[in-house]
């Protein structure tokens, strides 16, 4: 009995201990912050995390990464449903942001408190309307902060280029010539992942950029009709590109990625339609010589058809990060928010070139890069599309998805020979009557 | 009357607890798995919505809208199609490695050795057990015109372009992808016949010898008939297998060019997950199930219903 009732008090000691060391430790413990997210990519995402919380040892962030297609939206469905969102998820502005817009918290208070009321002001013209975009009418609240923002164009191997003796190409006839080269010697011209739809939503909004910088959005918008002459010559001239060989044979059965920068990176592509994104290619681990050289170029796509101007930079927010209802330390969040928009965070996005700040001039600390022999050139490169994003840019987003997919379908039916121009416009046409 | 679970003993209703336990575990699943999402896309489908906080009652439009909508009955046509050429090819070829395997192989001898049944049925039945996003891209990679090999040989052997271009147009993607999928279930068909041509006894075909039956004869009057409850096993589980295709075509074209390769599944996918429409994406879900019930009618109305393995009369 006595052993008994010392063994109780040791035990009731030992309980009481503990729960005082957990006390005192939970004290201590860092505020953690739950992020998930499909951009930047895994590595420069873990530089950007370690980098904020070096800066505030107070949070931690609990980071998950996702491939975007269909794992994320697949996660985002289901923890909404079951009310289990992290603290922090990264979302494209328009459609996926509304579709959450009920789970996440209006975060303008919290810009207008750090960088005062015309905070909005510093962003390029199409991620400023993109930060309220698809909002109902009146509604000026901020669901997402940017965090990247992009430029889309023709990326050009410039020393296959020079192999074959071959210039970038200025206009359309050379481009065509270019093209024909290339295939004559074996190698893939400008390489089209069309079975992506976004492939296909970036090309014919440079179609139209070449006819005028507000069509597509006159159209998707209800100010222009998706059968209008303006969109049907775009997408004449949209389907003329594959018609005179610019592009890849089989198009429509290859993806971006990664069909077709295996190819490009393997330099068996000449040209690719891709986007400031693709600088992040110099500072991945175990890159090729061809990109430790920054073979690369780019130039936008010239006018296809007389009368035209080249095509426009077109792009716009690539991602950005929201603070969801669920979460329990909302200035802890904001916290991280600000540094990998535009602190220390952003600064090492800048430096992995894994795309553009939204948050203007952070440039790549060149002195912090992998030192290799394109190292200046990539850098170049990638300042010079970060100046087309200044000087303006023509907006790639959709706000609606059901108009997002009737214009995929329409172009891959134009391609693939299953719709006339005049059809491929009333099929988009019809999507945007029904809503 | 014994195994029931409710038992009459003098006018008192005795029940089977035991049994009931030992239901239970699989009825859980089957109302957690099965009956829970059915009643939830019944329910849901009359709704129009994104997320579960911001649900608007439509009734039934989305029906109406399902039944008008053209991709949604290109996806019933891909699945007849996908039906009506997969389940009898692979079910051709499944008898025919079958018949060879266990009839013919057998009696081939190497250096005094027989060559092993086992060899060849693992060795066609690896497919089938090989991960179904590997086949989707292996297929994708040999039908890939810069790169696949199918393009190479064409062009060194034949002269033709290297640039084949099979998972891009719309009238044969959906032909590619059937390739891959009669490539992959063909071992399964194999094994099932396999295991058909097994019970089938030796002194009925001795007796089909004897009576100077040749191989075709042997194989037309002896085995076919014989294995008609296999036959009847793969054509349903075929039509089930059929309606659920995801993975090769997600990966290998996406439903596209232009939903040229749409299936139920992927259609349903992409409405629900990447155009955020969760109620037209359970009424599609709801329409997909009605054609299933028909097929499934259909397959019990002339094929009959309950133990396969057994004949009618029996």
């Amino acid at each position: 009995m006595r052993n008994k009732k010392l063994t109780s008090v040791i035990v009731a000691g030992a309980m009481l201990g503990c729960s005082l060391s957990a006390a005192t430790v939970s004290a201590a413990e860092p505020t953690t912050v739950s992020l998930w997210t499909w951009s930047p990519v895994t590595r420069t995402a873990e530089k950007m995390i370690d980098a904020f919380e070096k800066a505030n040892p107070d949070i931690k962030i609990d980071y998950t990464n996702y491939n975007y297609n269909p794992e994320y939206l697949q996660a985002l469905s289901a923890a909404s449903a079951s009310d289990n969102l992290p603290d922090i998820v990264g979302l494209q502005p328009g459609s996926l942001t509304q579709t959450y817009s009920d789970y996440l918290i209006d975060l303008t208070d919290y810009a207008k408190k750090e960088w005062g009321d015309d905070w909005e002001s510093v962003y390029d013209n199409v991620t400023q309307s993109q930060l309220t975009l698809g909002n109902a009418e009146g509604d000026e609240s901020h669901r997402i902060l940017p965090i990247e923002t992009q430029d889309i164009y023709v990326e050009y191997n410039k020393t296959l280029f020079k192999e074959l003796g071959l210039e970038a190409p200025t206009n359309y006839d050379e481009l065509v010539a270019v093209s024909q080269t290339l295939r004559e010697k074996g190698y893939a011209p400008l390489f089209f992942g069309g079975a992506d739809g976004w492939q296909h939503v970036n090309l014919l909004i440079m179609c139209t950029s070449q006819i005028s910088d507000t069509l597509f959005d006159d159209c998707q918008y209800g100010k222009t009709q998706w059968t209008s002459d303006e969109m049907k010559q775009a997408m004449t001239n949209y389907k003329k590109l594959f018609d005179d060989g610019v592009m890849q044979d089989g198009s429509l059965s290859s993806t971006s990625y990664s069909d077709g920068t295996t190819l490009f990176l393997a330099g068996q592509a000449g040209m690719m339609l891709l986007g400031s994104w693709w600088a992040q290619e110099y500072t991945a681990e175990d890159v090729s010589d061809a990109v430790a050289n920054w073979d690369y170029d780019y130039f936008y796509l010239p006018a296809i058809s007389e009368g035209l101007s080249d095509s426009k930079a077109i792009g716009g927010v690539d991602f950005g990060y929201g603070i969801t209802k669920n979460c329990e330390n909302p200035d802890a969040a904001w916290k991280a928010l600000v540094s990998f928009a535009s602190g220390e965070g952003a600064q090492e996005i800048a430096n992995d070139m894994n795309n553009h700040l939204s948050y203007p001039n952070i440039e790549p600390d060149t002195s912090a890069m992998v030192e290799r022999e394109g190292l200046q050139n990539a850098v170049d490169e990638f300042n010079r599309s970060g100046k087309d994003i200044a000087n303006g840019l023509v907006n790639q987003r959709i706000a609606e998805p059901t108009i997002e997919t009737a214009v995929q379908e329409a172009m891959q039916g134009l391609v693939g020979g299953t719709y006339s121009v005049d059809e491929a416009a009333q099929h988009i046409q019809d999507a945007q009557d029904a809503l | 009357m014994a195994n029931t679970a409710r038992v009459k003993k003098k006018g008192k209703l005795n029940i089977n607890y035991a049994g009931y336990l030992f239901i239970l575990p699989a009825m859980f699943f089957f109302c957690f798995y099965i009956l829970y999402p059915i009643v939830f896309i019944l329910k849901n489908s009359m709704f129009e919505w994104a997320t579960l906080s911001n649900m608007k009652f439509v009734a039934l439009a989305n029906f109406t809208k399902v039944f008008q909508d053209s991709t949604f009955w290109v996806t019933i046509k891909n699945s007849i199609m996908w039906i009506a050429i997969t389940v009898p090819v692979q079910a051709c070829l499944g008898f025919l490695l079958a018949y060879a395997v266990e009839e013919r192989i057998k009696s081939r001898k190497t250096n005094g050795k027989s060559m092993s049944r086992t060899f060849y049925r693992t060795l066609f039945f690896i497919p089938v057990v090989t991960s179904v996003t590997v086949v989707a891209i292996i297929f994708s990679k040999i039908f890939q015109p810069y790169q696949g090999i199918i393009g190479h040989y064409l062009n060194q052997w034949f002269g033709l372009s290297s640039t084949i271009n099979v998972l891009g147009n719309n009238k044969i993607a959906l032909y590619g992808i059937m390739l891959a999928n009669i490539w992959e279930w063909t071992g399964w068909s194999m094994i099932m016949y396999i295991g058909g041509i097994s019970q089938i006894p030796d002194d009925m075909k001795e007796a089909a010898r004897i009576d100077g039956a040749n191989t075709w004869q042997e194989i037309r009057n002896v085995y076919l008939p014989s294995l008609s409850s296999v036959h009847k096993s793969l054509l349903m589980l075929g039509i089930i297998g059929s309606l659920q295709t995801y993975a090769l075509i997600g990966v290998m074209t996406g439903g596209g060019p232009n939903h040229a390769t749409e299936m139920p599944g992927t259609y349903i996918f992409m409405k629900g997950f990447t155009e955020n429409q969760m109620g037209y994406a359970c009424a599609v879900s709801v329409a997909i199930l009605l054609f299933a019930l028909i097929l499934t009618f259909v397959q019990v109305k002339f094929l009959g219903s309950g133990d396969f393995m057994k004949k009618k009369g029996e």
